[in-house]
């Protein structure tokens, strides 16, 4: 006995197999994206998002259903720095067509630096535009040689992430710092640290060399600019002219101008000679983000947080920008000149990286929906490459995505729910026992009740007794439950009829300020009516099913012999015969536990029982997907074990079948 | 000898397994009674737009014979929305549009104002026993009690709906969902139960265990939770209906082609060389259908059952009346004593149900030979 259910459940595996993938179909080849179908269909079809509630709700869609696929998995994070085309970007906006003023071209993807130990926080190009030098979320320091995309070291530098990254101009010295405002001095060949600062206690926003490779600039979140001596990393001066954190620094080639910018939304252009403001600009609203120099140094261009990027004209005493490029529904957050002094690349933290045209003023490009929120970009000397420092996402492949389901599905782990983030099996582990125990109190009352009925039709074949029941529970059997319960609470549970019986959940509200008799007096009175609805229609098919099979036994010479012998028709019908005929009815226990589950959903909602049937009914209506494929995934569980018992029922049942 | 020949000479041998069926079948007065019932709820389907609407069957308008209510047809038996526009817009002649809700003659007015106006240009006209239409909205009727002498014999929804159009033209719902579900599943289970059968092997394997497992997930769980990915229209709940109850008859056939193949005729077929396909189709499936068509019958009800759940549980399609749409309606108006919206179409899902059900047992019976009268 214990050897065959041993087997049978072994031999379940690939059964149990099936069922998961079957499940994780439903969710991914439905057609459309199953996530954007419950953004947009999810209020029964009405006026969607894209109609017209502007750029800013199609925004807010697009990253909860992003938020959306993360918790389903089909988004998986992807540690890299993304490189694009920017050379096809800078083509878009050559475009000829009658929508060259509104046509934005998709930036394609070239291959990316793949296989870092965390997400790409800052990124810092060597002078000679050979090395590309990555500072992760995670506190070290990739080194990537720019031919070939491959990582030549990794440095273990920082505890915490890397904040910024600056190269001396003869690239042997590269200055990092964290997020605690550590600011450390690398050798370039090996990494080693030089010297290490004390920390400021605030991160270190950003860092450039000045061309003499002597001194670096670093801005702080405390408001300060400080230049340092590359020697020993002391601080040469200490300039305090913003007033509260700076978080973008530029340098002219020569080194002779540089500019501020930070919370105070103004652009502070310096000369470096005197390390005096020479000029503030104060056009934006929110802080300056970052700063980008055109190649010529006549223009600049500013990332703010009030998603707007501006060019100004440099050392000219013109405040007002030569061009507004507005676009992001967020913070942009990095910006970058294209080397042909036309092409702006910027990036925010809407998760999107785009290309404008400073001439035509408009955008012309965009990377494809799946980056994350971007923190910084570097183009390649010659232009070609786009590199991207982003919290990036990226479609995990479908095997993995099925592997990632199985291997969470075989920990009990479903998930969380998209309504109320509880874990989704926490949910099943409430639903199921009220569901499981409604059902076998149901199949119990069916055999109990149909066993009898069927015998004794057969028994009494002919007469107007199996006539009349036969043709009564016929006629119950095609009637619909939901019709029958809605007729129940009609006339058994309502104020205008009669009303005999409570029609809502299980309990009554105030179950706990009940005596335990009345308790159970109470829950025997709220589980009529929905045991009548569960039940009805198995009297039909059971019944019958009792009925042929034993007109089929009592025609068997065995039951003649017991007859011949003399004993009395109770003996034989109910001794003899009835074990036999049980075998067939018992059987159908197994195709009668999933028509009981599924017909679970119109009973729990019909009667409000919190079972796992309006679970799914619920669920199905939210577009709750984690609950939906957990819901499912038991359903069927409970059909396979409802076999399995049936199986080994029948052993008990009859003897001659023997489970080896 | 010729097939003609081989055909006469099998008549006058004897009766055919078809027409002893029939014989036996005819027999039994249950199934005799749901076949015609079946057949009176399907006539009802085919006229519905003639029974129930609110324009004349046929009139003479402005000196013209027109029949208004044949437009309707448009409405119930295309599917597809653009297609329907197309044909309301089809011009036929001068200005007419045989398929438009609207003549532009009457100016705006309803049919039934231009009769209660007795406009001399209607010269005379023959309207449906119910004049009114399922779909048109009336504030005047809103939760109108049934009563004989009024004018909605079953009551009126709480839009104004009269509820009689609407179960009759609900029977065009019911009986479609039903027979092409059916019809979808029947094809797929016996085209994948004749491979399965026949080639054997690992083909039979894997057709076998994917069936076992499409047969853990209840199926009524399985067709609420695809049905919530895709738009719930008509013709999206017949195909997840039928896409997902394929599987009983896949076992049926899969079973008795099992139980054919190692006859006699299947080795000599197989041995004069005959393809595989031919024998399939022209030899073994014969032979192997009959107990098909007593799973189609209950397989019809069943899905006549589901569709009327799942509008009752409101993943159904608004779009067109369906029996179960109605008595979910009801449900709400409870407390207002509205039972009639719950009653009559419970009644019309009974009959559609019992008849395919009379009509399924009947054809069990007549096909088994221990029950031979």
């Amino acid at each position: 006995m214990v050897a065959y259910l041993l087997k049978r459940l072994l031999a379940m595996i690939p059964t149990l197999l099936g069922i998961s993938f079957l499940t994780f179909l439903i969710v991914l080849l439905s057609p459309g994206d199953p996530v954007a179908t419950q953004m947009g269909g999810g209020g029964g079809g009405g006026p969607s998002a894209t109609a017209g509630g502007g750029g800013d709700q199609l925004n807010n869609q697009a990253n909860a259903i992003k938020a959306k696929k993360k918790l389903l998995g089909m988004l998986e994070e992807h540690f890299a720095v993304v490189t694009w085309d920017a050379t096809e970007a800078t083509k878009a906006r050559d475009w000829k067509g009658d929508d060259k003023y509104s046509r934005v071209t998709e930036i394609e993807e070239s291959a990316d630096i793949d296989d870092l130990p965390g997400w790409a926080r800052s990124l810092a190009l060597s002078a000679d535009g050979a090395t590309l030098y990555v500072g992760t979320k995670t506190g070290e320091i990739v080194v990537v040689g720019t031919s070939d995309g491959e990582a030549t070291a990794t440095w273990d530098a920082l505890p915490n992430a890397v904040w910024a990254l600056g190269v001396s101009q003869d690239g042997a010295t590269v200055v990092s710092s964290d997020a605690d405002g550590q600011v450390r001095i690398h050798d370039a060949a090996d990494g080693t640290v030089r010297h290490a600062a004390d920390s400021l206690g605030r991160p270190v926003n950003d860092i450039v060399f000045l061309p003499d490779g002597e001194r670096f600039v670093t801005a702080c979140d405390d408001g300060v600019i400080r230049v340092h001596l590359t020697a020993n990393g002391a601080i040469d001066r200490t300039l305090s002219d913003h007033n509260n954190f700076v978080r973008a620094l530029a340098l002219s080639a020569d080194g002779s101008h540089m500019w501020s910018g930070g919370y105070d939304g103004d652009l502070r252009e310096w000369s470096t000679a005197s390390w005096t403001v020479e000029r503030v600009v104060g056009e934006h609203q929110q802080a300056i983000t970052d700063i980008a120099l055109a190649p010529d140094e006549k223009r600049a261009a500013t990332a703010s947080e009030d998603k707007v990027i501006r060019v100004f004209t440099t050392g000219v005493e013109n405040d007002a920008p030569l061009v507004e490029l507005g676009g992001h529904y967020h913070e942009v957050s990095a910006v970058v000149f294209h080397p042909d002094g036309r092409t702006l690349f910027s990036g925010g933290r809407d998760e999107t990286v785009r290309a404008w045209d400073v001439e035509l003023a408009r955008q012309t490009a965009q990377v494809p929906q799946n980056t994350g929120r971007v923190f910084g970009l570097v183009l390649s000397s010659d232009g070609s490459q786009l590199w991207t420092a982003a919290e990036s996402w990226r479609k995990t492949p479908i095997p993995r995505q099925y592997w990632n389901w199985l291997s969470n599905t075989a920990r009990g782990d479903f998930g969380r729910s998209f309504t109320d983030q509880v874990p989704v099996i926490d949910k099943i582990a409430e639903r199921l026992p009220v569901t499981l125990y409604l059902n076998l109190i149901a199949i119990v009352i069916m055999y109990i009740v149909s066993i009898p009925l069927g015998v004794a039709a057969a028994v009494k074949r002919g007469t107007p007794f199996d006539n009349v029941t036969s043709f009564l529970v016929f006629l119950l059997w095609s009637v619909p439950s939901f019709w029958m319960a809605t007729m129940l609470i009609t006339y058994l549970s309502s104020i205008r009829n009669w009303d005999a019986f409570p029609s809502v959940g299980l309990h009554d509200v105030n179950q706990r300020d009940m005596s335990y008799l009345t308790w159970l007096g109470d829950w025997a009175a709220h589980l009529v009516l929905p045991m009548i609805v569960l039940t009805y229609s198995g009297f039909a098919s059971l019944s019958r099913y009792a009925r042929t099979s034993m007109l089929e036994t009592i025609s068997q010479d065995f039951v003649r012999t017991a007859r011949a012998k003399g004993l009395s028709e109770r003996v034989v019908v109910y001794k003899h015969a009835l074990r036999n005929s049980l075998i067939a009815i018992i059987t159908l226990l197994g195709s009668l536990l999933p028509a009981m589950i599924g017909g679970s959903v119109i009973v729990e909602y019909i009667f409000n029982i919190r079972g796992m049937g309006l679970l799914a009914f619920e669920a199905i209506l939210q577009r709750d997907y984690p609950v939906i494929m957990a819901v499912t995934t038991f359903s069927a569980l409970l059909t396979l074990m409802g076999v399995l018992v049936s199986d080994l029922l029948y052993g008990i049942a009859d003897p001659r079948i023997t489970h080896k | 000898m010729d097939r003609a020949e081989l055909a006469e000479m099998q008549a006058t041998k004897g009766q055919s397994y078809w027409s002893i069926v029939r014989t036996q079948f005819r027999k039994n007065r249950g199934g005799m009674l749901g076949f015609w019932t079946i057949m009176g709820i399907v006539t009802i389907a085919l006229l519905a737009p003639l029974l129930a609407n609110d324009r004349p069957v046929i009139c003479k308008y402005k000196d013209d014979v027109k029949f208004p209510a044949f437009a309707t047809y448009v409405d119930n038996w295309v599917p597809w929305q653009g297609m329907r526009y197309w044909l309301k817009s089809l011009e036929v002649g001068d200005r007419y549009f045989p398929f438009s809700e609207h003549y532009e003659d009457l100016e705006g007015k309803s049919w039934k104002q231009v009769r209660a106006e007795n406009d001399p240009e209607l010269a005379w006209s023959a309207w449906p026993p119910v004049e009114w239409n399922p779909k048109k909205f009336d504030s005047q009727s809103i939760k109108v009690q049934p009563a004989l002498d009024g004018e909605h014999l079953l009551g009126a929804d709480d839009q104004g709906r009269d509820v009689l159009a609407r179960i009759i033209h609900g029977a065009v719902v019911a009986i479609t969902v039903g027979v092409v579900a059916m019809g979808i599943a029947t094809f797929i289970g016996i085209f994948l139960g004749m491979i399965a059968g026949f080639f054997g092997g690992w083909i039979d394997l894997l057709l076998s265990r994917f069936v076992e497992i499409v047969m853990c997930f209840p199926s009524f769980f399985l067709i609420i939770a695809v049905i919530s990915f895709i738009p719930p229209s008509i013709v999206n709940i017949m195909l997840v209906i039928g896409f997902i109850s394929w599987t009983g008859i896949f076992r049926l056939i899969r079973g008795e082609v099992l139980r054919c193949r190692a006859q006699e005729y299947v080795t000599a077929a197989q041995a004069l060389g005959i393809p595989s396909k031919s024998i399939m189709f022209k030899h073994l499936l014969p032979n192997a259908v009959a107990p098909v068509f007593v799973a189609v019958a209950f397989g019809i009800a069943g899905a006549v059952l589901t569709e009327t759940s799942l509008a009752f549980l409101g993943f159904g399609d608004t779009s067109v009346p369906s029996w179960g749409e109605i008595v979910s309606q009801g449900r709400q108006y409870l407390a207002e004593g509205l039972t009639h919206l719950v009653i009559a179409p419970g009644i019309a899902i009974f009959i559609t149900l019992t008849a395919f059900n009379l009509f399924g047992q009947g054809l069990r019976d007549a096909m088994d030979p221990r029950l031979r009268r």
